[in-house]
């Protein structure tokens, strides 16, 4: 049977993106295994594991998860207005447009991609209450909207977010284009 | 998380990794306790792997062939120079603040 420190260093390399640990992992656990294990050590592990993660991740992966959570608790805890508030939304959409031109190195032709598509997995709590609403298995949540503009309002303003998400993303590069400039 | 012992000089983990390969190669647990006797510093375990992944992505440092479970790092011709770099920098900064000691 596997001690319980062995199991312990597992998880903690379950934290890593699986990218990181097929590089590292086995480097990493003999490190662990041949030093005492600590509390710091374990949060330093911790820690480090959740920031290579955010450094991986795509950016519309994390705010689109960051939103979905946030929409799903609104939801839940019945803190309406919920659903389209314009400009949290167009905060989270912008940051992920600019964010994604600064990962990838000044590019912005994936800008409104990266827009749209944590635009749909926010949203995605309130689509799948429209669908349950129109199936007739809960009650719409927010008043004055139908169960059918619930499933339908995400897809209906794909254009306009992806046109938003470029156009910024094209401003961000622009940006880092004349900071280099002025840099060299 | 890189902490300093009593005597800790320094304790930015690239510096003290690049430090520490400067003296030829070494593999993580190595680097680890190199930098603990000549720094006083303890880096996690985390943050030291932080640090590596970070300069092998500069190219300051690479990966040579596995011994076992381990993998030495060594310094390359960028990484010496981004050391000596760096260490210039610490030089004036340390020159500048024993100037102004001892005006005051």
């Amino acid at each position: 049977m596997k001690p319980l420190r062995y199991w312990l260093v597992l998880a903690l390399l379950l934290i890593y993106p699986p990218r990181w640990r097929k590089e590292y992992g086995p480097e990493l656990t003999h490190l662990l295994l041949a030093r005492p294990m600590s509390l710091r050590n374990v949060i330093d592990t911790a820690w480090n594991a959740l920031r290579q993660r955010l450094r991986e991740e795509q950016p519309w992966k994390i705010l689109g998860a960051l939103s979905c959570f946030l929409n799903l608790l609104a939801l839940v805890l019945d803190v309406h207005p919920a659903g389209y508030q314009i400009i949290p939304t167009l905060l989270i959409l912008l940051t992920a447009a600019c964010w994604t031109v600064i990962r990838d190195a000044g590019n912005h032709r994936r800008a409104g991609g990266a827009a749209v598509k944590t635009a749909l997995l926010a949203t995605s709590p309130i689509v799948m209450i429209g669908l349950l609403a129109s199936l007739g298995v809960v009650t719409t949540p927010i008043a004055g909207t139908s169960p059918y503009g619930l499933l339908i309002l995400p897809l209906l303003i794909v254009p306009e977010i992806w046109l938003i998400g470029s156009l910024f993303g094209l401003l961000t590069s622009a940006l880092l284009r004349i900071r280099r400039g002025s840099a060299s | 998380m890189a902490r300093k012992g009593k005597s800790g000089p320094a304790s930015d983990p690239e510096l003290l990794i690049l430090s520490s390969l400067a003296g030829g190669a070494k593999h993580g647990y190595a680097i680890m306790t190199d930098i603990e006797r000549f720094a006083g510093v303890e880096i996690g375990p985390g943050t030291l792997y932080t640090a590596i992944t970070r300069l092998v992505e500069k190219r300051w440092i690479k990966p040579e062939a596995a011994e076992g479970r381990q993998r030495p790092y060594t310094l390359t011709a960028s990484g010496a120079a981004a050391l000596q770099q760096q260490l210039h920098s610490l030089r004036h900064v340390v020159k500048v603040a024993q100037g102004r000691l001892q005006l005051a």
